[in-house]
């Protein structure tokens, strides 16, 4: 069939075509035996029927003008001698123009021979006669007769046998063309027959084999389709082919691996959703169990919440107490604050005035420094002077010698003011860090006084707290009851949905695969959920009751749903109740 | 007029000279009194574009301008901060183009000290830091060695900008 | 009484040079034929006391020639003889002869014998000629001579009352002397009153105690009788009267002519330097100044009320001043410190005292300054011997001779004056016969002009002349390849071009002008004293050169900048315009640093603080100022961190105690009595090229 590898539509197509062409080519041939017979019946026609007549009507011509002349002559008639001639004249011109249609005509070799002679007969019966005519004319009637006789005649009998051959011979023409004729529509027929016969043969063979692949395939395609109605899957389709039902079973290949696909991912659901709904129902069960469990913790806190408010209101007196004391202690550190900065001024005026001696003292040694530069200026005048300066250099030199007595007396001052400087310095210092520390403490204080103040509005913010929890107690165990009822509903509803999957899994199982074997479930996504949602249902919820504090009255009621609606979330939320 | 010539005739005569001293560093110099104008103390000076490096600048000494030399820099010492115990000696130098004032940057100013022409002897080659041609001498005044300097020689060519020794 | 009388050369010589510059402008003004009696008695005075003074100190020499001279000028004045062109030439010539004479026994060198001989043996000539140039073309005296004549005729009597102050003898005067003079000129009787006498322990060697009482009987005229009195005129009282002419001129207006004149108090502050001869063929005028004549007006002549100062003195005033300024301003700066009712009473006082310093600077300033005259003064001479030599005749006409210049600037326009006024006589006047086919009259003028203008003098010197030759300086500048054969170039350019290095257009060289150094340098001193000069001409009309120079050197009008910490000034002719550039105003050129675009150029920078080596305040251009400055044509942009203020600051010289600074060109003392350089811009643009080239 691979040799076959063509569309459906081209092999109609084809064999359709070669029809056709038998059928042209019998028409052609057909068409041309016709025509063939059709121009054979022209030439007979023209070419020697219509020969025939001219050549009696020349010899009628002929004769006519023979006759006239021979009358004349005869009579030897002058005055009829004109009107001969003129018809001489006009009988000439009648057979000559004769004469060219005949040679006009197709003919044969021999018959153009003898219409040479009948041409050449005629001719000479004609001059003949003229030449008779002529000499008649010039009144010779003799010798015109004698020509008339003696030549015109013979000439025209044997016109008038050239004529009778001619006739002869063209009937004898006609005949072989006609019995050529017979034999070549003898022919014509049995070609006519032979191809009729072999375009029949062929389109029959053709018509057979695009029956016989079209049907094989659509045969295959209703089979496999018969399969899949009856729920036999994971047929084995071979296409050989690929053209349009090639093409067909193609699809119908994919169909059924898609079918297989989903049947097996639907069975996996239905399998995973029996599972979860089993485990569900499981978790209700352990669920109504704790809320019990937490009703009765709930009655134990309510006890405790009792004892408690005793505690901080007793708490809140003794804040109040330490509050008073602190904040006279404060005032006591302030007094003392303001005493060091006292002291801290004091020792700073002290600093001061050493400064400013300080600076005296340069003034003095700067003093000292000029006038010692002066007396150098004196000295050196002195030097200039010469002899009478000699007393005042004295003079310069002991201004120059108290001056740095002065200087060094203005250093050792200098050193010993510094030196004090100093220790004022260091005093200052202590006076400082102990104003620093008195401050810090009034700082502590203050603080202290702060946080016992703070402490005593939390203990009346506490007492009022624990009021509110109490409220919150009672409203939680309210709640824990339309718990255990939820709960109650739940179990049900689980129930059902176990029963709904194994439904399903059993229409499921209809569809099977055709070596026989069962489709089983595929999606890895939901049996990894079965394997998360089992531990953390069963594990956790015994201390999520256990931690549902005081503060949270509201949330016990919802922690029975939570589970299922958060069976993909983290199970870290548990731990925060 | 006579009683100064006849000063400078008897000062010659007793062979000796007063010479203003004062230290660099370790070291005590002394110069001829005569050459000594004015002693001040330091104050800023403006500077001279393209001068020597110890030409620190010139300043205004009663209205005239004197450009003012750091000897410890024209010594090539360790240099020291100005402060207004510095001294400036303002000296007159003989130049080949007339006199020329200009001031030394010194450590300290000591003395007027005389010293006795025969107390004066020639410098040997030393380690000091004055190149001996500087030198006029070295005198020994109360155990101190002071080292007489020669003002033009040390000074002029760097004030007038003419070089005291043709060839150079 | 041994005198050193060595102590008074100093002084006589002054005396004398100052006297013979006013001989020399008296001859000048001396009208030949119609000579005015006052002005021979001036002449006269002063070879008299040349004579005197010269033989009082024993310069025999001296005083032998004097006396020819004396005894010529004696014949004039007694109208023996005419005032002749030739016996003013020969007294000019006498004059310098006199000058070199006194130059040379003040240097103590050996006077020029031949010389001295030759116009001593001209005089003598001429005296005894005397008779002769009556047939001198002598327009007969109207006046003067006719009375003059007439007087001689009769016998007088006359009564000399001669009171010396005491330091008559201080002044070199000798009263033994003018007695034998009187002596000479008639019958003396003379009475001596020694009443002032001290006893002799009080007796000062150097004062005269003495006076006397004369009566001199002759035929004298009063006028020789006073100027036997006139080297002692200041130094006495002097009272001369006639007893035996009652009637002819009233006695009591006698004490009139005594010589009391005090014309005014202008204060004469000449240099004691002694001037070279004006080099009459200079054309070197960088030589060495010729130095300032000290040449007073004629009708100052007798000079009075003037002291002699000199200018080492002024300088230091003037820097004592200075200080006082910066005292002053000090004390400004510590009185605005202090506070209440005292202290407004302290400002009004400190206020007071700014203005008082202010005008005393001013004061002293002014003492510096001397009238243009000092420099004017060498023209009529020089006019004159110019023309005669070149046979020419010209008319000098000096205007604003009185116009005040610093004494410094003087000394340095002297030499470019007198190029202008020589190339105005011998370029600018044309022959007389020229002058005439042009239809102007024979006599041409060079006109000299000094007058004020803003805080600059202005001097002009011109010519009626021909005029400059446009055609020929164009032509001759194109040969010497100073200007392109085809630059357009316009009248004042062309002009202009007689300035350039090289440039003569005198046909042939003469000993007076025409070498090619002269306008350059002309413009070149110019330049170095501030100022500028240019030129106007007309053809046919004549040319005439402008001059404008600072009042003074010593004092410059600056724009204090600061770069780093340093204050420096900046004369303020210097600057085009101070701006601050924006941040990419500047661009780099290869080989040439910094530039940017300023008026249609560009112009370099140039960073003060790295031409000095500073550490500026800041380096980006656009966060100091641009100062553009010009200098010898050239502009540059002078990076400075700040402009301070504009004052007037008073130069001084770095070179007293330090040596010349590229780029500086002396320095300053501020207000609080720093000092801050002065800034050379030339020198600054060519230290700068050269460091940029390096």
């Amino acid at each position: 069939m691979n040799t076959w590898n063509i569309s459906v539509k081209a092999k109609l197509f084809t064999t359709l075509a070669l029809a056709g062409i038998v059928m042209i080519l019998v028409g052609v041939i057909g068409l041309g035996g016709t025509k063939s017979s059709n121009s054979d019946l022209d030439a007979i026609f023209s070419n020697r029927f219509m020969p025939t007549g001219w050549v009696g009507e020349i010899e009628t011509h002929e004769r006519a003008v023979l006759e006239k002349a021979e009358e004349v002559v005869i009579r030897q008639d002058a005055s009829a001698i004109r009107a001969a001639m003129d018809l001489l004249q006009e009988r000439e011109g009648a057979v000559k123009e004769l004469l060219r249609k005949l040679d006009a005509t197709e003919l044969t070799d021999k018959e153009r021979e003898i219409v040479a002679q009948f041409r050449a007969h005629g001719s000479e019966v004609l001059n003949h006669v003229q030449e008779a005519l002529l000499a008649a004319q010039a009144g010779n009637f003799s010798p015109a007769e004698s020509a008339l006789i003696e030549k015109a005649r013979p000439a025209y009998e044997k016109l008038n046998s050239a004529g009778d051959t001619l006739l002869k011979t063209q009937i004898e023409v006609a005949q072989q063309m006609r019995t050529e004729a017979d034999s070549s529509f003898k022919k014509a027929s049995a070609l006519i027959i032979g191809a009729i016969v072999v375009g029949i043969g062929l389109s029959a063979l053709l018509g057979f084999l695009i029956i016989r692949s079209i049907v094989s395939t659509l045969n295959a395609a209703v089979n496999i389709a018969d399969r899949i109605a009856n729920g036999e899957l994971g047929n084995d389709v071979r296409v050989d082919s690929r053209d349009e039902l090639g093409r067909l079973l193609e699809a119908l290949k994919r169909m059924d691996g898609k079918l297989v696909e989903i049947v097996g991912g639907v069975r996996g659901s239905a399998d995973a959703v029996g599972a979860a709904a089993r485990q569900l129902s499981h978790g209700n069960d352990d669920l109504s169990q704790r809320t019990q469990e937490q009703a009765a913790a709930l009655e134990e806190t309510a006890s405790s919440m009792e004892e408690m408010t005793a505690t901080v209101k007793q708490n809140a007196d003794n804040a109040r107490q330490a509050n008073q004391l602190a904040v006279g202690a404060r005032e006591q550190a302030e007094k003392g604050g303001a005493v060091v900065q006292r002291a801290i001024e004091a020792v700073g005026e002290i600093n001061h005035s050493s400064r400013k001696i300080a600076d005296i003292i340069g003034v003095i040694d700067e003093i000292a420094f000029q006038t010692n530069l002066l007396a150098l200026n004196a000295a050196v005048e002195a030097a200039r002077a010469g002899e009478q300066g000699r007393g005042f250099a004295v003079v310069a030199t002991e201004v120059r010698n108290l001056a740095q007595r002065s200087a060094s007396a203005a250093k050792e001052i200098k050193g010993l003011i510094n030196d004090s400087v100093d220790k004022v310095k260091v005093g200052s210092q202590l006076v400082d860090e102990s104003g620093k520390t008195l401050s810090e403490i009034m700082e502590s204080v203050k603080k202290v006084t702060d946080i016992v103040a703070e402490i005593a509005a939390a203990s009346e913010e506490q007492s009022a707290g624990i009021e509110q929890v109490n409220n919150a107690v009672s409203q939680m165990d309210n709640v824990t009851q339309q718990n255990a009822a939820l709960v109650e509903e739940a179990s049900a509803a689980s129930k059902s949905m176990e029963q709904q999957s194994a439904t399903l899994v059993s229409q499921i199982g209809y569809f099977r695969r055709a070596d026989g074997s069962g489709i089983t479930g595929s999606g890895p996504h939901a049996s990894a959920e079965v394997v998360r949602i089992a531990p953390t249902a069963v594990a956790k919820p015994r201390t999520a009751v256990r931690k549902a504090g005081l503060g949270a009255p509201g949330k016990p009621a919802r922690s029975s749903a939570a589970p299922l609606a958060r069976a993909s979330g983290d199970d870290s939320q548990w731990s925060d109740f | 007029m006579t009683n100064q010539v006849a000063a400078q005739i008897d000062a010659a005569a007793a062979g000796s000279n007063q010479v203003l001293t004062f230290t660099l560093g370790d070291e005590t110099y002394g110069v001829d009194i005569l050459r000594v104008q004015e002693i001040r103390g330091w104050s800023p000076v403006t500077r001279i574009p393209q001068a020597p490096s110890h030409v620190l600048g010139v300043l205004n000494l009663r209205g005239s301008i004197v450009p003012i030399v750091d000897l410890r820099m024209r010594f090539n010492l360790q240099h020291a901060e100005y402060t207004p115990l510095t001294v400036i000696i303002v000296l007159s130098v003989q130049s080949p183009i007339g006199r020329r004032d200009f001031g030394v940057v010194v450590d300290g100013v000591s003395d007027v000290i005389d010293v006795a022409a025969n107390d004066v002897k020639p410098a040997p080659e030393f380690g000091a830091h004055v190149s001996t041609e500087f030198i006029e001498g070295l005198a020994s005044v109360s155990g101190r060695m002071v080292m007489l300097l020669d003002i033009d020689q040390l000074i002029g060519a760097d004030v007038t900008g003419v070089a005291l020794n043709p060839a150079a | 009484m041994a005198i050193d009388l060595a102590q008074f050369h100093d002084a006589f010589f002054e005396e004398s040079f100052e006297a013979l510059d006013s001989m020399e402008a008296a001859l000048l003004q001396l009208n030949p034929g119609a000579p005015e009696p006052e002005l021979i008695g001036t002449i006269f005075r002063v070879a008299h006391s040349i004579k005197g003074g010269s033989a009082t100190f024993g310069f025999s020499e001296v005083a032998s020639f004097t006396h020819t001279c004396e005894t010529l000028l004696d014949e004039l004045r007694a109208n023996r003889m005419q005032v002749t062109r030739h016996v003013t030439d020969l007294l000019l010539k006498s004059v310098d002869v006199m000058r070199d004479m006194l130059r040379s026994v003040q240097r103590k060198e050996a006077i020029d014998q031949q010389k001295v001989a030759d116009l001593q043996f001209d005089l003598e000539l001429a005296i005894a000629q005397k008779n002769q140039p009556a047939a001198a073309p002598a327009p007969a005296p109207a006046a003067a001579a006719p009375v003059e004549a007439a007087k001689p005729a009769a016998a007088h009597r006359w009564r000399i009352m001669f009171r010396p102050y005491p330091q008559l003898f201080v002044h070199g005067n000798d009263p033994l002397r003018m007695l034998r003079e009187l002596g000479e000129l008639g019958q003396l009787t003379v009475k001596l009153d020694g009443n002032a006498l001290p006893a002799l322990e009080e007796l000062e060697p150097e004062s005269c105690y003495l006076a006397w009482e004369l009566t001199l009987d002759g035929d004298v005229k009063r006028e020789a009788i006073s100027s036997v009195f006139d080297w002692a005129e200041g130094d006495c009282d002097l009272e001369i009267t006639e007893e035996t002419a009652p009637v002819a001129a009233a006695p009591a207006v006698a004490p009139a002519a005594a010589p009391e004149v005090k014309p005014s108090n202008v204060v004469n502050i000449a240099d004691a330097k002694p001037s070279a001869e004006p080099a009459l063929q200079a054309a070197t005028p960088a030589a060495p100044s010729a130095g300032v004549e000290a040449a007073p007006k004629a009708g100052q002549m007798t000079d009075g009320g003037s002291i002699r100062v000199s200018t080492e003195k002024i300088d230091e005033l003037m820097n004592t001043v200075g200080e006082l300024v910066i005292t002053q301003s000090m004390l400004t700066q510590l009185g605005s410190k202090f506070s209440g009712a005292a202290a407004e009473q302290l400002r009004s006082g400190l206020a007071a005292l700014e203005r008082n310093v202010r005008e005393l600077q001013e004061s002293v300033m002014r003492v510096r300054m001397l009238p243009i005259s000092f420099v004017f003064s060498r023209f009529p001479r020089m006019v004159r011997d110019l023309s005669q030599r070149l046979g020419k005749q010209v008319d000098l006409k000096m205007t604003g001779d009185q116009t005040e210049l610093d004494k410094t600037v003087m000394e340095k326009i002297g030499d470019p004056l007198v190029h202008l006024v020589r190339n105005s006589v011998d370029h600018g006047i044309e022959m007389p016969d020229v002058r005439a086919a042009g239809g102007k009259t024979p006599n041409g003028t060079v006109f000299l002009n000094a007058y004020h203008k803003g805080g600059s003098i202005t001097i002009e010197v011109g010519d009626d002349g021909g005029g400059l030759n446009k055609e020929r300086i164009l032509k001759k500048a194109r040969e010497r390849n100073l200007v392109g054969a085809n630059d357009p170039l316009s009248e004042e350019q062309i002009y202009d071009l007689i300035f350039l290095p090289g440039f003569s257009t005198a046909e042939q060289t003469t000993d007076i002008s025409g070498r090619g150094v002269g306008m350059d340098v002309v413009r070149r001193n110019i330049k170095e004293l501030g100022g500028t000069i240019e030129v106007r001409s007309t053809p046919t009309k004549g040319s005439r050169f402008i001059i404008t120079l600072p009042l003074t050197l010593a004092i410059v009008d600056g724009q204090s900048v600061a770069v780093g910490t340093e204050t420096y000034i900046v004369p303020l002719i210097t600057i085009i315009e101070s701006l601050q550039l924006k941040q990419g105003m500047v661009n780099r050129v290869a080989g040439q640093g910094e530039v940017f675009w300023f008026r249609d150029a560009y112009v370099p920078v140039v960073r003060l603080h790295e031409l000095f080596g500073l550490e500026p305040r800041t380096k980006q251009l656009h966060e100091g100022l641009i100062m553009v400055v010009e200098g010898e044509g050239r502009k540059v942009g002078l990076f400075v961190d700040d402009l301070l203020g504009q004052q007037q600051v008073v130069i001084k010289s770095l070179e007293t105690n330090f040596r010349r600074v590229d780029g500086v060109s002396g320095a300053t003392i501020l207000g609080d009595g720093a000092v801050a350089l002065i800034l050379d811009v030339p020198g600054l643009i060519r230290v700068a090229t050269q460091r940029m080239a390096a």
